[in-house]
């Protein structure tokens, strides 16, 4: 498929055409997949989850798109869009689990228990070279969505600060922010001394 | 071993921008999203048309003829 052919295939799949829809989606899917990959952590079911929600809200809101962008572009937006929000649901599940945790703790005021809010946070590999493979994606799986979003964003796909924060609906100061401390736990994750560019 | 980046900052960790770059995407995975979008309603759920082809265009112009054969028929049909 050419990129002209694409404004074609949109407003057939706008129709109903599957075909079309099935030529638009091959021309997407690899890159598509990668970068749901790395917005999840290279969790193979939370990726599919991620590309299937992708196509639906991208297929939903097709007759919005003004071909301002690439539709490949727009469809990265969509990605990182709907992870930002699995990162907001996640942390508003996990606030809500520590305040029930708190209050039964409360209520049991056991003695000498331990921390229910302790983490363990063991680094990955060994100190003083170019991190493995292996290494990055498992510091990558074990960082927060919301830090993995804006570092896959940032340092991966190069997108700057007030396109992320466009992309996602926050500001940039928010992206920086929350670069900056998605790179701090990697690198608390992967030793402090491996080399970074 | 790092540059600041524009916050600052330490710069990227090396070797992001190549994770993942072999994998392709899941046979079986097309079947599963047309099959969603079929659930989620397609296309019916899709909005009308892409918007920037000039719909209105048409529209006006036979908007206009049909006033204007309106208003012809109307102004000599009708008896002095």
């Amino acid at each position: 498929m050419s990129d002209a052919d694409e404004p074609q295939l949109i407003e057939r799949t706008l129709g109903g055409d599957q075909i079309a829809f099935r030529a638009l989606y091959r021309s997407h899917a690899d890159p598509l997949w990668r970068f749901a990959l790395r917005l999840t952590g290279g969790v193979d079911a939370d990726a599919e989850e991620l590309v299937q929600e992708t196509w639906t809200r991208a297929v939903r809101s097709l007759a919005r798109f003004e071909h301002r962008s690439t539709l490949r572009t727009w469809l990265f937006a969509i990605a990182s869009r709907c992870a930002w929000e699995e990162a907001r649901r996640l942390r508003s599940d996990r606030l809500k689990v520590e305040r029930l945790e708190i209050e039964l703790a409360a209520r049991t005021a056991t003695v000498g228990g331990r921390s229910t809010s302790a983490r363990r946070t063991a680094t990955l590999g060994p100190a003083g070279r170019v991190p493995s493979r292996v290494d990055l994606e498992r510091a990558l799986r074990a960082l927060p969505q919301g830090f993995r979003t804006v570092l896959v964003l940032h340092d991966v796909e190069g997108l700057p600060h007030r396109r992320i924060a466009e992309d996602l609906g926050i500001s940039t100061g928010t992206s920086k922010s929350q670069l900056s401390r998605a790179r701090r736990r990697m690198r608390e994750l992967l030793g402090e001394d491996y080399v970074t560019t | 071993m790092s540059r600041p980046d524009e916050s600052g900052h330490d710069g990227p960790v090396e070797g992001m921008e190549s994770l993942y770059a072999d994998r392709r995407a899941p046979g079986g995975l097309e079947d599963r999203v047309v099959e969603r979008l079929r659930a989620d309603g397609w296309p019916a759920a899709s909005e009308g048309r892409p918007r920037g082809r000039a719909t209105w265009a048409p529209r006006l112009v036979a908007a206009v003829v049909v006033f204007v054969a309106g208003w012809g028929v109307g102004r000599f049909a009708s008896p002095p």
